[in-house]
């Protein structure tokens, strides 16, 4: 049921913020907790709508502090009715960009906004989803599917347009493992997928078109596997990913980790990508991420990310890497900060591979 | 959930040696013997920033967008390298804004490309994705390349025979409704006068899904022409036309009394074995290949 008791200090303009916010879809928050995805996540994969958990975890334990009622059962859980859940995520900041021999840019935009819904046509058996950015600019359905759920969620089928299952979803799709993989939350794919949640085991199953959000333009599908095994401390997990098209062929296989020590989560992942379907022809290429999140305090994350690129294994220094600085901070529910700077290196010739960034944002998230 | 209380330096001290030590041993490439794009200098030098379709192609197209947009992953099927990048974008409509062509020639301001790099675009995020902006200087390019009529310069050229590089339906695809278009992309400029229902060959099967079995059935479109926004691009109108369920059947001829001629006379290399682009490397020989309507396909 939904309810609203977030407290009587909060400013009308804050209110409307409240009703209008963003998912996480951070593993490293999984990671410290020792969680799967679909524990706070009514995707399996994670990121998107939260689910009551997701959202009581977000308002209770997330924030430095929790306005209003302590009470778990006052909590806004995303339900409206016993039929209708609903979600939603803003984005938006202030941002400067250097590049060499470039005049430096700064703008600050609201980024995205993005609206979920979950119709429990039939509840705890049959689903449909949607996935919607609302704004910058016109309106667009990311995801939209039906989903089969079967011996207490513990197999599921769903059909229809989502993103697909590739090792980390990190929210930042300009992350190596995100941009170059082409698995990130601008390429849903239309197809069907199989999931399966056993205690500690996690698996999902996709059989796509394998356009990258495109129509169908041959007989060609992308097939992509994810299973992962999930401890309190620690979590390993491998993805495969095979895409036959006309075009030629792409064959991505990755393995990612998280693991727990103390404050620290850390999350690694390796990618090495086999390209057939290149101007140059075949092309092998590794991709890598490294993140510490250190806990600094309720509600402040610290995160230190590095990551890697050799985009032809076949050519020498051409490889290129990003390190970022981010400081996260929730001061109450529903609300983040982040700021951040990252900087990019890559071959000198290139201006664009060697840019540095600093950012500032709001996140509103319920 | 875990109790959060102060961490001190303790946990930044460990997770940095770590992250340093990544740093130094995976640092990046010193760029040696490379051009912008990353690419031995011997595939090709550094090309002055120009109004011209070979300058953007190794001042943007390379060295910005292809990290993306190519191969079998581009993103809304859209690839920018040098084999495909006019073809995929002069006189081409956006799968993002149909209304809009990707690059309509002289018009910049109602390109779709322009949109996209100057953060105007009704849908989706600016390009590059997560990246630094083009810088206007560069778009500017562009945008002149757009108004001079979005040329290829590597028309002009042409000393091979043509090749199917993409195909809209895909062959062996399954689809719910006979599209109003059938688009055929080549490699390079058809000559005009051989686009006609002698060379662009439609038909179904009867409905029994095989060919050749004496009930095939002629399928005539309302119009076969070279696009007049991209002389690549041959398009087949079938607006109007009944939608039947069927197995169809596309023979563009490159073998035979009737033939495909590029700009510079030579027939089509159309062999067609499953991938993109069409041929055998010689000249001569039909593209065929097969699609199905079949109702409530997605």
């Amino acid at each position: 049921m939904m309810r609203w008791r977030i407290g009587t200090r909060l400013t009308p303009a804050l209110l409307l913020l409240l009703l209008t916010q963003t998912a996480i879809a951070e593993p490293y928050i999984a990671v410290q907790e020792g969680l799967k995805c679909v524990a706070c996540h009514t995707s399996p994969s994670g990121g998107g709508k939260r689910n009551a958990f997701g959202n009581l975890f977000a308002q209770k334990d997330l924030p430095a502090k929790t306005l209003g009622s302590n009470d778990p059962a006052k909590f806004w859980s995303g339900d409206v009715f016993k039929y209708l859940a609903v979600g939603g995520d803003i984005r938006g900041g202030w941002r400067r960009t250097e590049v060499p021999g470039q005049t430096a840019t700064s703008d600050s935009d609201l980024d995205t906004f993005l609206a979920y819904a979950e119709i429990r046509v039939i509840p705890n058996y049959l689903t449909l989803h949607f996935d919607a950015k609302l704004a910058p600019d016109d309106p667009e359905i990311r995801e939209q599917y039906l989903k089969l759920s079967l011996a207490n969620g513990r197999f599921y089928v769903k059909g229809g347009e989502f993103f697909l299952p590739y090792g980390f979803r990190l929210q930042d799709d300009s992350a190596f493992i995100r941009q170059i993989s082409g698995i990130n939350f601008n390429t849903p794919d239309s197809g069907f997928e199989l999931g399966w949640e056993q205690d500690r085991w996690s698996a999902q199953l996709a059989i796509t078109r394998g356009t990258a959000g495109g129509p169908e333009v041959d007989s060609g599908k992308q097939y992509s596997l994810r299973v992962s095994h999930v401890r309190s401390r620690w979590r390993v997990g491998g993805s495969l990913n095979f895409n036959d098209t006309d075009f030629g062929t792409r064959q991505m296989q990755n393995v990612f980790a998280g693991f727990k020590r103390g404050r620290v989560a850390w999350l690694a992942q390796l990618d090495y990508i086999i390209d057939d379907g290149t101007p140059t022809g075949r092309r092998e290429l590794w991709v890598s991420l490294l993140e510490a999140n250190v806990a600094l305090a309720r509600g402040h994350n610290l995160r230190l990310t590095f990551e890697y690129l050799d985009p032809d294994d076949d050519v020498a220094e051409d490889e290129q890497n990003r390190w970022s600085l981010i400081w996260e901070y929730f001061p109450i529910q529903f609300m983040q900060f982040r700021l951040g700077y990252r900087n990019s290196r890559g071959i000198p010739q290139n201006p664009a591979q060697n840019a540095e960034q600093a950012f500032l944002e709001l996140h509103l998230l319920f | 959930m875990t109790p959060f209380k102060s961490a001190g330096s303790g946990p930044v001290k460990r997770a940095l040696p770590l992250l340093a030590g990544c740093i130094v041993g995976c640092s990046a490439g010193s760029g040696e013997g490379l051009n912008m794009s990353g690419r031995p200098v011997d595939e090709g030098g550094d090309v002055p920033l120009a109004a011209t379709l070979a300058s953007i192609q190794a001042n943007l197209f390379d060295p910005v967008c292809i990290v993306c947009h190519a191969g079998t992953s581009a993103p809304l099927g859209l690839r920018l390298d040098k084999a495909n990048s006019f073809t995929n974008l002069v006189g081409v409509r956006s799968v993002e804004n149909a209304s809009t062509f990707r690059v309509n020639p002289g018009a910049p301001d109602t390109s779709y490309l322009i949109h996209k790099l100057e953060g105007t675009a009704s849908t989706g995020a600016q390009m590059p994705l997560g990246g630094p902006p083009v810088p206007q200087a560069t778009i500017d390019f562009v945008r002149q390349w757009i108004s001079d009529g979005a040329l290829d310069a590597n028309n002009a050229a042409a000393t091979t025979a043509p090749k199917v590089l993409s195909l809209q339906p895909g062959p062996d695809t399954v689809i719910a409704m006979l599209p109003a278009q059938i688009t055929v992309a080549f490699d390079q400029a058809i000559d005009a006068s051989t686009a006609h229902t002698n060379t662009f060959e439609l038909s179904r099967s009867g409905g029994d899904g095989v060919f050749g079995n004496g009930n095939d059935l002629f399928v005539k479109p309302s119009s076969i022409e070279v696009s007049s926004l991209n002389s690549q691009l041959v398009i087949l109108e079938l607006n109007g036309l009944a939608q039947a369920e069927d197995r169809y059947r596309l023979v563009v001829r490159g073998a035979g009394a009737s033939i495909v001629l590029g700009n510079s006379g030579i027939e089509l290399d159309g062999e067609y074995s499953g991938h993109f682009p069409s041929g055998d490397n010689l000249a001569g020989g039909d593209f065929v290949v097969e699609f199905a309507v079949r109702k409530g396909q997605p």
